[in-house]
């Protein structure tokens, strides 16, 4: 079944929450690492509530209200979220009071929030929809994994429409943990993309869509299909995997009018991204993790990425990698991967096809 | 389309094993007591349902090699257990004739609440931030660890919804074979006792300090566990063209929201009441013809007055035999679901109805009692099995022996 994005919204280290600007500068940073700009949660969230959130659950509340709104819908019937490390601050919070309180009167409210689905659990109470509503916490690929589990809710029908989102955030301590851990860079490179040292540069963000099997003059784009390949021997298999998926939907290398990369900076990572740009090398290929970080749920963000490219048929120069163009942007291929592991392929296209 | 439970495997303080858990129900032994491995200042005050082998110990029952001991939580080797043990039973083997690749892709869908917590809270308090667990701490490093484990390389993905992952694991792994996505996937949930998670419940005031009495109009709160339950899911297709041994089906499923209280259940269990009957409406029987009902039954004042009164709303006063086995293994939160997965196929396999312990009144207004005594010699042709959690998360399975 025919799957659409009917609205987007994000909440990410860039001007994207309910803006006309479509990534026309790319802000920098100005630490190590990216944080969200945040928008005023006052306006979607009531200021009691507010005050004991950490900012993964503003964001997830606040981006998922304003997509639904777009959507013109109150109620979704079904949401499924990704989160690779959910509720960050909340954890290292109650963590702490358990070290350093040494188990005894501790607060419960940072343990209730420091489980994965209170985002999920949130939005539903939010929206009073009490539909099935699902977390996925599978590392980078959870956003994939709630799509995946998305797109077989509309097409058994189970639920008319699915609101579908990648959270997560970073906090000054998870940073410096990923540093120690040889998972990200002390310092930040000028140039993220073509990096040479190891260690991705850490963000943020929180991203949703509504998606259902109806095609309406204002859906954005259409999700043609995914395809999630957990392990696989070096760049030759995979690109046997890609090529397995592009015949599946009957298609060719030549017809992906733009590639949107996974690139995060990490130098180890830097090879299988490349080979699989390489072999789209008549494409336009962009990147984005130069303007978010890399986290989790990135590919979220790529995902909006790319149907807002498809929706105003308008590459952004500050996503650009090559100088490649294309009139009509139709189909639009995801490629994300973690360390040359879990890797995944989402193909967008516009509403034509 | 019907999806068949080809394999069972399970561990908890109850038993490492399903014949060691079913020996349990029948002894009436319940898995609740000192803990021991955990290093808590709580040891004296609660009981819990731990698994009294050290990780040196698990890790030595699993034979994993040497340079793979500083990469495996608690979480991990639990769930490695019960996953092998599912796999056997499923006889998922290789060449050899011993645990492996048998050329059918498999999936493996798992669920956790605190993934690799029992070693990050360890090494994060004393410093030692060299010893990886950064890496082992995010939910799918278990699911990936189990994977490797087992020489899956199919697709693999882990649920967490808090008290109900298990459940949500079996679902989505479901919908991956009535879509053709996957012929066959391994499915459940693991959890390792944690001190994150036993002050924290502590913190909510709902834990009992004796054993839990699930039901009872006394009850006081829950006990804490630990373990791992997987169920091997095959398509009819597979089934067929493997000759497999099919215990029974997974013939319906549902997963509600409560859309009330970010702990709290509703007092009427509307998400409870909704996530039962779309069960059963999925599964094609009437309220009446299910055999046995493993319910959630945590012990806690909110959850069994919820639960019952959902109950009641589905069944009426006249309620089919249930029992809450966490008065054997504790609550083993995202494991929990996964193990009353299996202990409900063992009642369709074996025609049992499991007993319930520490029950001695029912609650006022209720009126409805879970059975205490081990039953055998049944015909048990349907169960239900509940999994409620934290986010208002409900979820219900239902298991057919045709």
């Amino acid at each position: 079944m025919p799957v659409f994005i009917q609205s987007a919204e994000s909440i990410s280290p860039q001007d994207t929450f309910r803006s006309g600007n479509f990534l026309q500068e790319g802000l920098q940073p100005d630490k190590d690492y990216f944080t969200c700009l945040h928008p005023d949660y006052k306006l979607f969230i009531n200021p009691g509530s507010l005050r004991r959130m950490s900012n993964v659950i503003r964001m997830g509340l606040t981006a998922s209200k304003s997509c639904m709104e777009k959507a013109g819908l109150n109620q979704p019937g079904a949401i499924v979220i990704g989160s690779g490390l959910g509720c960050v601050r909340d954890t290292a919070k109650f963590l702490n009071q358990i070290i350093h309180q040494d188990e005894q009167l501790l607060n419960p409210t940072a343990f209730i929030q420091s489980t994965h689905n209170t985002v999920s659990g949130q939005i539903a109470l939010l929206l009073g929809c009490r539909e099935s509503n699902l977390t996925f916490s599978q590392k980078t690929l959870s956003f994939e994994s709630a799509l995946l589990d998305a797109l077989l809710l509309l097409d058994e029908k189970e639920a008319g429409s699915v609101l579908v989102g990648g959270i997560d955030e970073i906090v000054e301590e998870s940073f410096s943990l990923m540093v120690r851990g040889g998972c990200a860079k002390a310092r930040m490179d000028a140039d993220i993309l073509e990096s040479k040292t190891p260690g991705a540069v850490p963000g943020e963000g929180a991203t949703f869509f509504l998606l259902s099997g109806e095609k309406k003059p204002e859906s954005l784009a259409r999700i043609e299909d995914m395809e999630i390949v957990n392990s696989c021997q070096g760049l030759n298999e995979l690109k046997a995997q890609l090529s397995a998926f592009l015949i599946r939907n009957g298609i060719t290398e030549a017809d992906i009018d733009l590639l949107v990369s996974g690139r995060n900076g990490d130098a180890g990572s830097l090879e299988m991204y490349r080979g699989i740009e390489e072999v789209f090398g008549h494409s336009v290929i962009a990147a984005y993790k130069h303007l978010v970080g890399e986290y989790d749920t990135a590919s979220a963000f790529g995902t909006w990425l790319a149907s807002g490219i498809i929706h105003r048929n308008q590459v952004p120069d500050t996503v650009r990698l090559n100088g490649m163009t294309r009139e009509k942007i139709s189909k639009v291929l995801l490629f994300n991967h973690s360390r040359n592991k879990d890797f995944s392929f989402i193909l967008l296209s516009d509403l034509t096809s | 389309m019907n999806i068949w439970v080809t394999g069972i495997g399970v561990a908890s303080s109850i038993g490492l094993n399903v014949d060691q858990s079913l020996a349990s129900f029948r002894e009436g032994k319940r898995g609740l007591g000192e803990i021991k491995i955990l290093d808590t200042i709580h040891r004296s005050e609660f009981k819990a349902g731990e698994i009294h082998l050290s990780n040196q110990q698990l890790m030595d029952l699993l034979e994993v090699p040497v340079d793979q001991y500083r990469n495996l939580t608690r979480t991990t080797l639990l769930g490695m257990i019960a996953a092998r043990d599912a796999c056997l039973d499923a006889g998922i083997l290789g060449d050899d004739g011993i645990l492996g690749d048998d050329g059918i892709p498999t999936a493996l869908v798992s669920a956790t609440t605190i993934g690799g917590m029992d070693k990050t809270e360890c090494d994060y308090a004393s410093g030692n931030h060299g010893s990886g667990y950064i890496q082992t701490h995010p939910c799918g490093d278990s699911t990936d660890k189990i994977a490797a484990y087992l020489g899956l390389h199919g697709y693999r993905t882990t649920l967490s919804t808090a008290c109900s992952s298990g459940a949500n694991a079996i679902i989505h792994a479901a919908r991956l074979i009535r879509h053709g996505k996957a012929d066959r996937v391994i499915a459940g949930g693991v959890d390792a006792l944690s001190k994150f998670t036993l002050n924290g419940f502590n913190s909510l005031m709902i834990l009992d300090k004796d054993y839990c009495q699930p039901f009872d109009r006394n009850r006081k709160g829950l006990n804490l566990g630990e373990g791992a339950g997987f169920i091997v899911l095959e398509s009819e297709q597979l089934v067929r063209s493997r000759g497999s041994v099919k215990y029974c089906r997974l013939s319906g499923y549902a997963n509600t929201n409560d859309a009330y209280h970010q702990t709290a259940s509703s007092p009427d269990g509307e998400a409870a009441f909704g996530a039962m009957t779309r069960a059963l409406e999925m599964s094609g029987i009437v309220a009446g013809e299910i055999d046995y009902i493993n319910v959630h039954g945590t012990g806690t004042e909110n959850n069994d007055a919820s639960e019952g009164a959902a109950l009641v709303r589905v069944f009426g006063k006249d309620v089919p035999p249930f029992s809450s086995t966490k008065s054997f293994t504790g609550h083993t939160l995202g494991a929990a679901a996964g193990l009353e997965a299996v202990f409900s196929v063992m009642a369709i396999r074996d025609g049992l109805v499991l007993p319930s312990l520490g029950f001695h009144e029912p609650i006022e207004d209720l009126g409805i009692s879970p059975s205490t005594e081990m039953k055998e010699g049944l015909h048990i042709g349907h169960v239900l099995s509940n999994s409620f959690g934290f986010g208002g998360n409900n979820s219900s399975l239902i298991f057919s022996k045709q």
